[in-house]
């Protein structure tokens, strides 16, 4: 790595610690100051003061905002998200546990999107009102006004309740099945290292239907900024040269104009990244899948105030790393930037 | 000589929103082999626009009217687009105008190089390398090694020149084509690059087709000369028949335009009027409104007149203008009764 890349990246980093600040703050202060009493919460209605403040004391809310707010820091300071109203336990536990199957799913959908995307985007792009771009045009519009979680029950009437191919909506394994000791938590590494075939198979029958109804969200958005972004490259003078030199069609697309074209692409898909690990929230409810989204809206359909606050955290913080990676790849890619 | 393309009564035109924009009419140009064939007019002349023809380079909205584009006899408006790209880059090759917006901005010059060389030959990446550094020293860049390695936005505006000419020569075409290789650029960085153009051309034994609007670089380097306006060839022929004898007014006045610049004395002369717009052409000849002999005669389209032998001229007056005496004269002797004509 050579030493402007280095130094970009390091001011990159130091503007990444006042955002995260920032955004904690505002956590803090939307579910402390607008969310409602949470005491409520932990005891009946007709219950007297006494009891009402002890509960108070206990979860610190008797202390003033900005002490709370100290406390709150310096918890968080030590990787301590507080504990869940509902589970009762530390929310970063809860958390942690989540993560894996978000992963799983994160993966198997946006590696789909990329996939199909990309290269769709590009072609059609590159030979705009073409009988492609058209079917890409209209495809993709259809796609991106589907609901999520209409495309999923959709999708499990037909693989699930008619042909019977695949699982239905029970999440992760079978009901009953028992899980594989946690080596990293994703099932279907845990069970290939641990040599369960069986385990294994059913853990990716299981990540299918889920998988592909978050990929066809998010692949239209990928193909159609691809598409445009190659649109606008096609028409450069540096296209012109490699056309002008007789190089392969291929290679002027998939080489030449596609890495120019990157940029809105790669964007798009940081935009997506954060997406997919903390809002495909609706996917997540179809499914049963035990993901992070489903963490938040639970937290949010119990007032899990401390919970919700977490995953608020969490989430930000994703969105912020995916567009910290995504400034990363930038420099990689245009060396105007470095 | 053999001739290598000749563009016969090539006419098109941009079909637009705005109606038609009749960029190409009635283009007649002979390329000799291994001869420098200039090509010059004003802005919007369609000097690019013809030159495009031959790799088939048009923008998607130009339609064709009439006329061939023959390659060795071949017309290559009839190729399909399989054999085209083979051509390209072969048969042909083009250095852009404006090479910095013409390289690509993500790729380093090496890489640019080496996949020009290596589409038209088996040439591994080692020695697609080493030939990237040797085309480099021919079109006399310092330091091939350092430059190899640079993007674009690095370049200065010579070596950007430099560099877009190595890319088209790497794998020598059988036509070169040079748009417009000193516009924009300082002039002492100008000269150099005409002498390392008239070098590489001379070294290469390659046919060249030069596009300027300067005649003066026209004079440096070209065998042969086409003046086009508004589209259309007014005048063709070597460049001592051209420059001496001009069998056509508007080559007089571009040639009287360019002396006043040269000659640094008096006002500069320039023609007066604009060139007719292209979506709205007059009848017949398209200089008549500039034109300082214009008679009724040229409302109707000129004749292509051979005034010599391998000397054409698109006017009604060719024959009266080539027996005139040569524009040096003209403007010399303007000067001397007082700067008038």
């Amino acid at each position: 790595m050579d030493s402007g890349l280095s130094r970009q990246l390091f001011t990159r980093l130091l503007l990444v610690a006042p955002v995260v600040f920032g955004v904690v703050t505002l956590t803090f202060l939307v579910a402390r100051v607008f969310a409602p009493d949470p005491v409520a919460l932990y005891i009946p209605p007709q219950a007297d003061e006494e009891l009402r403040h002890k509960i108070r004391v206990e979860l610190g809310l008797d202390k003033s905002i900005p002490e709370q707010y100290g406390v709150f820091l310096a918890d968080l300071a030590q990787g301590d998200l507080g504990e869940s109203t509902i589970t009762g336990r530390p929310v970063t536990s809860d958390l942690w546990d989540r993560l894996p199957a978000t992963v799983e799913l994160a993966v198997v959908s946006l590696t789909f999107a990329i996939v199909i995307g990309v290269p769709l985007g590009v072609l059609a792009g590159a030979r705009r009102d073409g009988p492609l771009d058209f079917s890409v045009r209209g495809i993709t519009l259809i796609g991106m006004a589907l609901p999520s979680f209409w495309l999923g029950l959709v999708l499990i009437l037909i693989f699930f309740v008619i042909l019977g191919w695949l699982p239905g909506p029970v999440g992760r394994l079978p009901l009953g099945a028992v899980a594989p000791e946690k080596i990293t938590g994703l099932y279907t590494l845990d069970s290939l290292i641990r040599g369960d075939l069986t385990l294994w198979w059913e853990s990716v029958r299981h990540l299918i239907l889920p998988g592909l109804t978050l990929g066809v969200v998010i692949v239209a958005p990928i193909t159609r900024v691809a598409r445009a972004s190659m649109v606008e490259v096609m028409r450069s003078e540096y296209i012109r040269t490699p056309k002008a030199l007789g190089i392969r069609k291929q290679v002027i697309y998939f080489r030449y104009a596609l890495k120019n074209a990157l940029l809105p692409i790669v964007t798009m898909i940081g935009t997506i990244v954060g997406f997919v690990f903390t809002g495909a929230v609706l996917v997540e409810a179809v499914f049963n899948w035990p993901g992070m989204g489903k963490y938040g809206l639970d937290a949010i359909l119990k007032s899990d105030f401390t919970a919700l606050q977490g995953f608020v955290v969490v989430a930000s913080v994703t969105y912020i790393v995916a567009f910290f990676l995504v400034d990363i790849v930038y420099m990689l890619i245009d060396p105007r930037t470095r | 000589m053999a001739v290598l393309v000749e563009i016969q009564n090539l006419e098109g035109y941009f079909d637009t929103i705005g109606g038609d924009v009749r960029a190409i009419n009635s283009v007649n140009v002979a390329i000799e082999e291994g001869k420098v064939t200039g090509l010059v007019g004003e802005t919007g002349s369609g000097k690019t626009m013809t030159a495009l023809n031959i790799p088939r380079l048009m923008p998607e909205n130009f339609r064709y009217v009439s006329g061939r584009v023959l390659f060795r006899g071949e017309d290559v408006l009839s190729w399909s687009e399989e054999r085209m790209q083979l051509f390209r880059g072969d048969g042909v090759g083009i250095a852009f105008q404006d090479p910095k917006a013409a390289l690509n901005p993500v790729f380093t010059v090496g890489e640019q190089l080496g996949r020009a060389l290596r589409t038209h030959t088996d040439a591994t990446k080692d020695e697609a390398r080493q030939a990237a550094l040797r085309i480099l020293e021919r079109v006399q860049i310092t330091d091939p090694g350092r430059t190899i390695r640079q993007y674009a936005h690095e370049l200065s505006g010579g070596m950007a020149q430099r560099v877009m000419v190595a890319l088209a020569v790497i794998h020598p075409p059988t036509l070169l084509i040079l748009d417009e290789p000193t516009t924009g650029l300082d002039v002492t960085v100008q000269a150099e690059i005409i002498s390392m153009l008239r070098d590489l051309v001379e070294s290469m034994g390659l046919t060249v087709l030069l596009i300027t609007h300067d005649l003066g670089v026209v004079g440096e380097l070209c065998d042969n000369v086409a003046v086009m306006y508004a589209g259309r060839t007014m005048e063709f022929g070597d460049i001592s028949q051209v420059f001496e004898k001009p069998a056509n007014p508007y080559t007089r006045e571009l040639l009287r335009s360019t002396e006043s610049v040269e000659g640094g004395v008096g006002d500069l002369y320039s023609i007066p009027g604009a060139p007719p717009d292209l979506r709205n052409l007059p009848q017949g000849c398209f200089f008549q409104d500039r034109c300082p002999s214009v008679a009724d005669v040229c409302r109707t389209v000129p004749p292509v007149v051979e005034v010599e032998p391998g000397h054409v001229s698109m006017c009604h007056f060719a024959e009266r203008y080539h027996s005139m005496p040569g524009p040096l004269h003209i403007t010399r002797g303007a000067e001397a009764e007082g700067g008038q004509e």
